[in-house]
């Protein structure tokens, strides 16, 4: 009974790869049909959240051993990171600044109520590092994971009609869009597209995530929240 | 036949034992920002370890690089159980849930459209001085 809901999850992933590699729909992303999947079968067997994950905490825990193997294609190619420095940096620090600031700006107009609107706040960086701001903003951290997931599922379903609107054709672009708009969902989807822009998106992620570590404690407070 | 098989079984063998390692490196990430109280997470700590034993040639890229892709490959598998959390926050998604979606996929639109559109500038503009300096050398040896 132990295993069941971790095969469940591996078999339905399984099963929509291969659909996404047939069809190859955004709306189909494997990761919207697997959550939408494991969802229904939840409900109808009556299996709480709690109890599901627990049975395949075993998978949400080789999420860190996947981070630190982002540091393979950060190492092979460095050097093309270091040509373009410029890119990344200014990039990043604008879309770290555009990102707090909007979630914030939106969630007011949306009349999202203050937990809520603090909990969006740093939802566009991985998974830790946005719960650990979440929690220092004085949001809910729970909350901010989910949010974080909902970026994560959006941005790999706009990035690339982005890409083919704005007619972006370099990988760095490519790379920091996908990195730092959505995350580790967006530099899984950005290494599907080719080595050189999932490992611009996976350095964009981090040091995304440390821009906005220091600035979101600062930009938020200006922001009159 | 048999040799086939026996040499896919040790690649497999071989894949889990550094996805292992790797695991190592990340429980000593998380060890480190306990001890240190910084608010940096112990899987950026096991990737920034990981680097430098790379960068300083002490542990060689084939003996972390099949177990490493594969795991890169399949992040996406081991975003899925923290994801089904969304349904533990049914009644706020039936009640805010539009808002919030509304909100959050505007703000990852413009995200991605300010980052990749100012990247994108920055690495045309380095194309063309590349190739301006290049016509100037030709030039320059042409007369």
């Amino acid at each position: 009974m132990m295993w069941v809901g971790l095969m469940m999850t591996v078999l339905f992933y399984w099963g929509c790869k291969k659909l996404y590699k047939k069809v190859r729909f955004v709306l189909l992303n494997p990761m919207i049909t697997c959550l939408i999947a494991i969802i229904v079968v939840l409900l109808c067997t009556h299996m709480s959240y709690s109890t599901y994950f627990s049975r395949s905490k075993l998978l949400a825990d080789m999420l860190n051993p996947a981070t630190v193997a982002l540091a393979i294609p950060l190492y092979r190619h460095f050097d093309v990171l270091k040509r373009h420095v410029a890119e990344f940096l200014l990039s990043l620090a604008c879309g770290a600044t555009v990102a707090v600031t909007s979630s914030v700006m939106l969630a007011r107009v949306m009349h999202l109520n203050g937990n809520i609107t603090l909990s969006v706040a740093p939802r566009s960086v991985t998974t830790p590092i946005a719960m650990d701001i979440s929690q220092t903003l004085g949001g809910i951290p729970a909350l901010t994971a989910v949010f974080v997931i909902i970026t994560g599922l959006s941005g790999v379903i706009l990035g690339p009609l982005i890409i083919r609107v704005c007619r972006i054709q370099s990988s760095v672009a490519k790379g920091t869009l996908f990195g730092m708009g959505c995350h580790g969902l967006g530099t899984a989807r950005a290494f599907e597209i080719g080595q050189m822009e999932g490992t611009c998106a996976s350095l964009s992620m981090v040091t995304a995530a440390f821009i906005t570590l220091a600035l979101a404690p600062v930009l938020v407070p200006l922001l009159g929240m | 036949m048999f040799a086939t098989i026996s040499s896919k079984v040790s690649c497999i063998f071989w894949m889990i034992l550094q996805v292992a390692c790797l695991f190592g490196l990340s429980e000593i990430g998380t060890w480190i920002s306990k001890v240190l109280h910084a608010p940096i997470p112990g899987s950026i700590w096991g990737l920034i370890i990981l680097f430098l034993l790379l960068k300083f040639k002490i542990v060689k890229l084939e003996w972390v690089s099949s177990g490493g892709d594969w795991l890169i490959r399949e992040m996406l598998l081991f975003f899925v159980p923290s994801s089904v959390g969304i349904l533990s926050y049914g009644h706020l998604m039936l009640h805010q849930g539009i808002q919030i979606v509304v909100t959050i996929v505007t703000s990852t639109a413009l995200v991605m459209v300010f980052t990749g559109a100012i990247a994108e500038t920055i690495w045309k503009s380095r194309q063309r001085r590349k190739v301006k300096s290049r016509y100037a050398k030709e030039e320059a040896s042409s007369c």
